[in-house]
């Protein structure tokens, strides 16, 4: 896809395990070239679960922290029409 | 009885100015003088004087319009002459040397005559000749001569009963002068006054009776 | 004793002189006097008639004009009655009107105001309860649910991002 160097960002909340570093590499090279991929983790705990990607144009929000937030969204509209 | 016969002073002309002529003379010139010291100061309030003679006037009014409503003023200047002479006249007989006027025939009659004047003057004043002339023969022509007759006849008797009354009064007093000329002729004399306004009356009514009957107009006539 | 002589022409003549002068110097003026006095009486009365007709007149004329000042002051009072009453029913209408817009717009505003109470203690009880969940989400995540997550979630979003892919893929 691109034959520049791309920068994979993965924000998690806990430091990940290599077994976590394996399915996120696994699920990714399906959509990006991962041999020339330079990976760089952050932390951050107020994301409570899941994880962050950032890679080029592709952004992947599978925090838990996202999720509430939407979920709470949906019901201050949800309830505001009742 | 010598005041049977009556005295005559002197002649004017043919005719004889008896003694009952000058009384006649007196009593009017009295009546007169009498009527305008009376009436010339009549005022709008009557004193007391002048009430008594508006009394009398209206009393003689009353009188005729008593029997003949609404020719007072009409026959008051003869009927009040007569009620006026007559009683003055049969008065003055008391007043010694001067004789009733009313005791002498003449004067009585004269009277009488200026009744039966009178009589056809007013019936022919207020009715007119036609009127007053039918009368005569209501019910019918044929009463026409009694109708003068009973005209002619109550003339006399008129005269004749004022005369006889005044002169028969006159004689009594006479005679009772004669037979005793200081007290008993008094009660006579006071009774002549009453008999003279009597007679006065008697006259003066008589006379309203016949004028009025022929002043009567026919349609309201009785009879 | 009963003698007609030519004097009785005397006293004919006497008598007529008599009716004649009686009646210039007696009657007419004693008649004229009550006859003056009859008319002045009668004058007098119907003089007094007269007044009396015209006091009438002005007294029924004051009374007819009192009955109308009478009954115009009456129309008067009535219509100032009505007006009043037209008057004070439209100032109590008013006052209602006022009182129903002033009621309506203060409940509006307690409703408005209730609704926003409401809302935002909604928002509120969301954030609080949604703080919680985030909370006891921090303390109840284990790195194997962790695992499940990213397996899951990753897979979902993967799926996702190559269906876009192939779209654009497509144009």
């Amino acid at each position: 896809m691109s034959n520049s160097r791309e920068v994979v960002k993965i924000i998690t909340p806990f430091p990940l395990t290599e077994k976590q570093r394996d399915t996120i590499y696994q699920k990714l090279s399906r959509i990006a070239d991962m041999e020339h991929a330079v990976f760089q983790e952050e932390l951050d705990p107020s994301l409570i679960g899941g994880v962050i990607i950032m890679c080029g144009e592709i952004y992947i929000d599978c925090s838990l922290e996202t999720q509430l937030e939407k979920m709470r969204e949906r019901i201050l509209s949800e309830g505001m029409k009742a | 009885m010598e005041f049977l016969t009556t005295k005559i002073y002197f002649y004017l002309g043919t005719l004889p100015v008896t003694k009952t002529v000058v009384s006649t003379w007196l009593v009017m010139g009295a009546l007169i003088i009498a009527s305008i010291l009376a009436t010339r100061h009549l005022k709008f309030i009557p004193g007391r004087w002048q009430n008594i003679l508006e009394m009398f006037v209206e009393g003689i009014i009353n009188m005729i319009e008593d029997m003949s409503p609404h020719n007072g003023k009409q026959l008051l200047p003869l009927v009040g002459a007569l009620a006026l002479f007559i009683g003055s006249a049969n008065l003055a007989g008391l007043i010694p040397g001067l004789k009733a006027p009313t005791s002498d025939f003449n004067t009585t009659l004269a009277l009488a005559l200026v009744v039966f004047c009178a009589v056809p003057y007013y019936g022919v004043k207020n009715q007119g000749w036609k009127n007053y002339l039918k009368v005569y023969i209501t019910p019918s022509p044929i009463m026409a001569p009694f109708h003068i007759i009973s005209e002619v006849t109550r003339t006399f008797s008129l005269a004749l009963r004022l005369f006889g009354n005044i002169l028969g009064e006159e004689i009594v007093i006479a005679i009772l002068f004669i037979l005793s000329p200081l007290i008993v002729p008094v009660p006579m004399m006071l009774f002549a006054i009453f008999t003279g306004v009597i007679q006065a009356y008697i006259f003066t009514i008589l006379t309203i009776v016949y004028l009025s009957a022929a002043i009567e107009k026919e349609d309201s006539a009785e009879g | 004793m009963i003698s007609i002589d030519r004097s009785i022409i005397f006293q004919i003549i006497n008598f007529v002189v008599l009716v004649m002068l009686l009646f210039r110097f007696l009657f007419k003026p004693v008649v004229k006097a009550l006859d003056n006095r009859s008319q002045h009486i009668q004058d007098e009365l119907s003089s007094i008639e007269k007044a009396q007709q015209k006091a009438d007149e002005t007294k029924k004329k004051y009374e007819e004009e009192s009955k109308m000042i009478h009954q115009k002051y009456q129309e008067m009072v009535e219509t100032a009655n009505q007006e009043a009453a037209k008057i004070k029913s439209g100032i109590i209408d008013e006052a209602y009107r006022e009182g129903e817009k002033i009621k309506q717009t203060h409940e509006e505003k307690a409703r408005s105001e209730i609704q926003k109470i409401f809302s935002s203690l909604k928002t509120d009880i969301i954030d609080i309860s949604t703080e919680m969940a985030s909370k006891i989400l921090s303390h109840s995540i284990t790195p194997s649910i962790q695992d499940e997550i990213i397996d899951k979630m990753l897979d979902e979003a993967i799926i996702r991002i190559e269906a876009q892919m192939e779209v654009s893929h497509e144009q």
